[in-house]
């Protein structure tokens, strides 16, 4: 039942002459269709890594990484080195403070689905060229956000949040675990220009360096922060599925890349 | 569930609501934006499957706002999220001018309006809801959703009854805000 004013503001909708059905053989839910159900796996369990030798060691998760929306051009990557500068922690305030605090969950309430927040704080900072990256985590969620400061002196925020449901194990100190964050992985339109591929984890005590390899062969630095890392890429998929970890007694281990 | 029939859910899911999610999701932001902020809420779907109840809709609904709120927080554009309205009709294609006139005041008033007040009558007015299906958009009690609705109404009541005049002042003292 309506009342005349309800009616008649019925007339005033913007989208009321919109038409979208949707099809079976459109395109994005063909898209869709074509992704793992089970979204990403949230964490995979690493192997011991082995004291010696280049035997496989610890096993890291990076296929299906989370790609997150940018807008920018191609262009926007250009500064992006692979070796990240670390940022010092008194400055991560206002670069974590743009990326949002809270993680969103979609839970099922008696009432249908409910939107819980889940506060999540800094854990982890890089930049790579004018592009600062900030993992965040907190109770069994995460998020990830690339900050950007324009020439105008205005700033370009980029984020993803997932809610894990339980807190990424810690690992042993050889191990390395990876929890993977998605949001929108095709936003970015058919030439995937914008797209960026990033992967990140926990990182045991011993783990000093961790390093990948982009696809055209480039070596990537990730960084090792506090029982976490980080790495990030311009590009789609664009890390190799091999990558070398470094613990504390100068030992490596020859990481394989689960996909 | 097996793929085959997740497959076939999702596609009924996308067949039955694609438009009323897009026309859900066309209202809150701009053109650009609505494609994405759909197929993300579908994925959403695709992922929770197991999720979804028979009456999908309220439920896709309510991942829509999440996802839209999301893309507009990490962008600076909370304030878009508000629900838009009609842009002014062109003189002459409003019919008879007692009823351009009323929704003159229908458009003032609902301008006066907070996003909030929007948001529970857009539910209604325009996407068809029913309070207790509103209420499991916005993620809260169907009391509440009335009691917010009543009041929502009541207020656009009480603006569109204003003198143009009074509403002007009042708007620009929201605005000034």
């Amino acid at each position: 039942m309506k009342s005349p004013m309800m009616a008649e503001l019925a007339d005033l909708d913007p989208a009321r002459h919109l038409r979208a059905p949707g099809r079976p053989d459109d395109e994005a839910l063909q898209a869709i269709l074509g992704t793992a159900r089970r979204a990403t796996p949230i964490r995979r369990r690493a192997r011991p890594a082995a004291l010696a030798g280049a035997a496989a060691a610890a096993v890291v998760a990076v296929a299906g990484v989370a790609t997150v929306w940018w807008p920018g051009s191609p262009a926007a990557y250009a500064s992006w080195t692979a070796v990240p500068a670390a940022v010092p922690p008194a400055e991560v305030g206002a670069d974590a403070e743009a990326c949002g605090t809270v993680a969103h969950r979609i839970a099922e309430g008696d009432d249908g689905p409910q939107i819980d927040e889940v506060p999540i704080s800094p854990v982890l900072a890089e930049q790579r060229g004018d592009y600062t990256y900030v993992l965040l985590t907190g109770d069994g969620a995460t998020g990830e956000c690339l900050v950007t400061t324009q020439a105008s002196g205005a700033t370009d925020v980029v984020a993803g949040d997932a809610v894990l449901g339980s807190e990424p194990a810690e690992p042993g100190p050889r191990d390395v675990t990876t929890v993977q964050a998605g949001t929108a992985s095709w936003s970015e339109g058919d030439t995937g220009d914008g797209a960026l591929t990033s992967a990140y984890g926990r990182a045991g005590a011993d783990v000093v360096s961790f390093a990948l390899t982009t696809t055209s062969g480039e070596r990537v630095e990730a960084t090792v922060q506090d029982g976490w890392w980080a790495v990030w890429a311009p590009g789609e998929a664009s890390l190799r599925t091999t990558a070398e970890l470094t613990f504390s007694d100068g030992a490596t281990a020859e990481v394989a890349v689960d996909r | 569930m097996d793929d085959a029939r997740a497959r076939e859910l999702l596609t009924q899911m996308w067949v039955e609501q694609h438009e009323v999610v897009t026309r859900f999701v066309a209202r809150r932001v701009e053109a650009g934006l609505v494609d994405d902020v759909v197929s993300e809420t579908f994925l959403v779907a695709w992922r929770r499957l197991g999720d979804v109840p028979d009456d999908p809709k309220p439920w896709l609904l309510g991942v829509a706002r999440n996802v839209l709120a999301t893309h507009l927080r990490t962008h600076g554009r909370w304030r878009a999220l508000g629900v838009r309205l009609e842009r002014e009709p062109e003189a002459g294609k409003e019919g008879t001018d007692d009823l351009a006139a009323d929704r003159t005041d229908l458009r003032r008033a609902w301008e006066m309006l907070s996003d909030a007040d929007r948001e529970v009558i857009a539910l209604v007015a325009w996407d068809g809801l029913t309070a207790v299906e509103g209420a499991k958009v916005l993620g809260v009690r169907p009391s509440t959703f009335s009691v917010r609705l009543t009041r929502a109404r009541k207020r656009l009541l009480a603006y569109s009854g204003l003198k143009p005049d009074t509403a002007d002042v009042l708007r620009n003292l929201q605005e000034s805000r």
